[in-house]
């Protein structure tokens, strides 16, 4: 399986008038066509970022330096036209807030339909067909009914499935998902889970799922990557990772979690060491992440 | 305060000074043209307290063979240096005894609008139900009336005076306290400290003036010091019609007005009152304006620095 | 959305009715509501008979009727020194002042959007600040002495329009300068507010992760969220422009609803001056409306609601 995308000691950091913060640092990645990647971590531990910087959306005052290199072409230090060539058609993103990732003053039908003709240069009526089918593909009942419909006017869910219509609408080889579910209702995030899966299935398409919540990552993915402070600790077959954690922090994090404590007691909270923001907190030396998987 | 937190992030820096320290007079400093508003502020009031006992009988000396003198002579003297008006005045004396006026409108018509526009919106905002509406209804009434139309009505109907002036100022300048001091109210009694306070039993009185006033207050100042700005625009705009106030009261509007008809021949009599207001209001204006940048710095357009490109980042 | 028009409908005709009562109160303010109505010199007898033959010896309450009654009927009085109805008299200015108005409006929201876009564009740059410095000036400068300053450069000085009345569409250009001078400045700071705020909301993000370029997103995905505040302030301003007009009616000898006050003001003409507010107070609440409804347009969320 060729390599989809390659990224190789990935550094942001965030340079303000008082000082400089670092989100990313030293990450190596490899993801590839049809592999579906989590990214873990806590809030702070830089993955968002590394998935925006893969956009290139790291903005100012943010730095990006290293090497990402998609599909055979280096990203870094590229131009926002060049970035606009990948985004979407290459690279595509669904976000954790879905309401405010609508324009609340256009039908959803129109969004749709409006990436199609602009990106993909549809003709109007097919790219209506083109975004009812879509429409239908993430599970939307009466696609046509309510192409005209707000976002307003959907429920979180439909309106998180929406999101991903847009972002699979392009065909692109590599989905990031940041959090998707995270401001959704449990019941409804099985579904939507379900259907990022399938999507992937169906399109052949590789897939970064970013979150927190370590049971969705279980769920969704064949190889996990925990990110702590910037940088990777840990990185390995899903199932593999969570029977056999090696570093410190991912056995902290499996441990934390509710559902393998038998009594409140067995419950440890993550020791202040690991939790700590600041740049220079933490500074332990970091187990070099065992391979268990191989690449490609 | 943030600067000191950040500041002390550095560790092993030699002591600093209270204000190298405090951000806030550092962004006051910072920017000279703050520092030159505060300036030209407190002059204006420095000769506003002043002018009356020194210069007034000078200033209202009418004198044929003055009049419509040029500016930017020295001939007659320093008090002649902006020219003379219509009735041979000097004009720098008489825009000194307008500031007396000016400030004094200003001042007051700022703390009595503020003041209960303040307070009723806090209780409107508090309480709600039909008060409230009652509140917002009659506010509602008194915006849709153009404010000069309904200045010069009540001065058509009362005498003009300063007094008059500011009574007419100050109420129709209520609204503005009264929608914004309300519509936080409205949003911060939502808050969960608030229930915590009702919940340990304070009363209303209690919690309307030691939880909700104290952070309503900020933007209520800011506001005001705004509205300094725009009292002095409003009252100098009825003196020019001819409305509120008669000689011999002075004010810079009056003064315009008095020059229009010589707009030709001598323009300096309309024209130097009118960059003396520009100078005032600006001046509060741009107050207002580092004062909310100090409250809100997402808000600092003026005052911001640019972010400093830093070198050595990790690679 | 039929609901919410019938809403504001009534809104607006309470407000109406407040604005009458207003002017009811506001002649009894001294007590003497018939001095108000004659010039000065009048005897006191005269006064008298007169204040009897106006009905000011009943009761406020049938006094208020009477008001009322006559004002639905568009009924105001004579005016003291034209020989016509004050309603009249104070209509036959509107016109004029509605139309500047409108192209004052039209003029302010155009550039107030431009140079807010820009400002918000470049935020925090040169031009931004620029920008935010230019509006603060003009926010500060009082339209009487821009519009003498204005006529002094303009007209006196380099002979480009005339001095005075409407009698071209020149003689429209520095009235309308004049009326559009503060709104622009507030109008340029709420764009560039409103533009900021959607420039970082998520839809924005989305559409930038999704390729779109930055001409596309700006006008077709931000304008029109930003429209919102923007339409919304517009209607606030509403009220103060007619100030605008009746400065402008006094420097420019300009017709309008100013020219009326001013004559009213000065002829001691209380009926007329009555008239112009309650003709004023109507004409702000249906521009009022008019933006409320074309905000309602803008925005299906008000819309489906």
């Amino acid at each position: 399986m060729t390599s989809l995308l390659d990224i190789s000691d990935l550094n942001v950091t965030f340079e303000t008038r008082f000082r400089s913060v670092s989100a990313v640092r030293g990450v190596s990645l490899s993801v590839a066509q049809g592999e579906s990647v989590a990214l873990v971590g806590a809030s702070g531990s830089g993955k968002t970022v590394l998935g925006r910087s893969i956009l290139g959306l790291v903005d100012e005052p943010g730095v990006v330096r290293g090497s990402i290199i998609f599909d055979g072409k280096q990203i870094v230090g590229r131009s926002e036209a060049d970035f606009r060539d990948i985004r979407g058609v290459g690279v595509a993103m669904v976000f954790q807030d879905a309401l405010d990732g609508l324009n609340p003053v256009y039908s959803v039908g129109s969004q749709l339909s409006e990436i199609l003709t602009v990106r993909l240069g549809y003709p109007r009526a097919r790219a209506r067909e083109r975004a009812i089918e879509l429409m239908e593909q993430v599970g939307i009942r009466d696609p046509e009914g309510r192409y005209n419909n707000y976002p307003h006017q959907f429920s979180g869910g439909m309106r998180q499935r929406i999101c991903i219509a847009l972002a699979v609408g392009m065909q692109p080889k590599l989905l990031i998902a940041d959090e998707p579910t995270t401001a959704l209702d449990v019941t409804v995030q099985a579904g939507i889970l379900r259907l990022i899966k399938q999507l992937q299935s169906e399109t052949g398409m590789g897939l970064i799922f970013v979150t927190h919540d370590l049971a969705v990552a279980r769920e969704v993915s064949d190889r996990m990557v925990v990110m702590y402070n910037g940088q990777i600790v840990e990185e390995g077959a899903t199932e593999d990772v969570f029977l056999r954690p090696q570093h410190p922090y991912t056995k902290a994090l499996l441990s934390a979690h509710p559902a393998r404590a038998r009594s409140w007691r067995d419950l440890e909270p993550i020791p202040d060491e690991f939790v700590t923001d600041g740049p220079a907190a933490g500074a332990q030396t970091v187990a070099a992440p065992a391979p268990t998987a191989s690449i490609g | 305060m943030k600067g000191d937190a950040i500041m002390s992030q550095s560790v092993g820096q030699p002591k600093l000074s209270w204000f190298q320290r405090s951000e806030r007079w550092q962004m006051f400093t910072a920017s000279p043209l703050v520092v030159t508003s505060a300036i030209w502020l407190l002059f204006i009031v420095l000769v506003a307290l002043l002018a009356p006992a020194l210069v007034a009988e000078r200033a209202n000396l009418q004198d044929l063979m003055s009049r419509f003198y040029a500016p930017f002579q020295f001939g007659k003297g320093l008090e002649f240096i902006l020219g003379g008006d219509s009735l041979g005045r000097p004009i720098l004396l008489q825009l000194a005894m307008g500031a007396q006026t000016s400030m004094i409108i200003a001042v007051f018509a700022v703390g009595i609008s503020s003041a209960i526009g303040y307070a009723i919106g806090l209780v409107a905002g508090y309480f709600g139900g039909w008060v409230d509406n009652a509140l917002l209804r009659i506010a509602d009434i008194l915006h849709t009336i153009p404010s000069i139309l309904l200045a010069l009505v009540v001065l058509f109907i009362l005498q003009p005076s300063v007094f008059n002036v500011i009574i007419v100022l100050g109420i129709t300048r209520i609204p503005v306290y009264l929608r914004t001091a309300r519509a936080q109210t409205v949003e911060i009694k939502e808050r969960t400290f608030v229930e915590v306070a009702r919940s340990m039993g304070a009363s209303h009185w209690r919690i309307i003036t030691q939880e909700i006033a104290p952070l309503v207050f900020p933007t209520i100042r800011t506001l005001a010091v705004l509205e300094i700005a725009m009292v002095i625009l409003a009252a100098s705009s009825l003196t020019f019609l001819g409305i509120g106030l008669q000689r011999p009261d002075v004010d810079w509007g009056m003064m315009v007005a008095d020059g229009k008809t010589y707009l030709k021949s001598a323009w300096f009599v309309a024209v130097f009152p009118g960059v003396v207001i520009v100078l005032t209001a600006l001046s509060a204006s741009i107050l207002s304006n580092w004062l909310r940048a100090v409250e809100d710095p997402t808000q600092n357009i003026l005052f911001a620095r640019k972010p400093k490109a830093r070198k050595g980042a990790s690679q | 959305m039929l609901a919410f028009i019938r809403g504001r409908l009534l809104s607006g005709l309470l407000t109406v009715f407040g604005v009458v009562v207003l002017v009811f109160f506001l002649a009894r303010l001294t007590g003497s509501p018939i001095d108000l109505f004659f010039p000065e010199g009048a005897t006191p007898a005269q006064l008298d008979s007169f204040s009897r033959a106006y009905g000011l010896d009943r009761p406020l309450i049938e006094q208020f009727w009477v008001f009322l009654s006559n004002a639905v009927r568009g009924d105001f009085g004579m005016s003291v020194w034209q020989q016509r109805p004050a309603l009249q008299a104070a209509l036959s200015e509107m016109p004029a002042t509605l139309l500047l108005t409108l192209i004052a409006m039209t003029v302010s929201v155009v550039i107030a959007v431009i140079l807010g876009t820009v400002a918000a564009a470049f935020r925090f740059r040169l031009v931004d600040r620029v920008i935010t410095i230019v509006t603060l000036i003009t926010g500060s400068i009082p339209a009487f002495w821009f519009a003498l300053v204005s006529i002094l450069i303009f007209a006196i000085v380099y002979r480009l329009v005339p001095t005075s009345g409407a009698g071209n569409w020149q003689s429209w250009i520095l009235p309308v300068a004049t009326v559009s001078l503060g709104p622009i400045g507030v109008l340029t700071q709420v764009t560039r507010g409103a533009m900021i705020e959607v420039l970082s909301s998520g839809f924005v993000r989305n559409a930038r992760a999704r390729g779109f370029g930055s001409t596309r997103i700006l006008y077709r995905h931000a304008l029109r969220n930003a429209a919102l505040p923007i339409i919304a302030v517009a209607g606030d301003i509403a009220a103060s422009m007619v100030n605008g007009a009746v400065i402008v009616s006094v420097v420019f000898a300009f017709p309008g609803i100013g020219k009326a006050i001013i004559g009213a003001v000065l002829a001691r003409d209380f009926p007329v001056l009555q008239a112009c507010i309650v003709v004023v107070g109507v004409a702000v609440i249906l521009l009022n409306l008019i933006i409320d409804l074309i905000y309602v347009v803008v925005d299906p969320r008000v819309r489906l609601s």
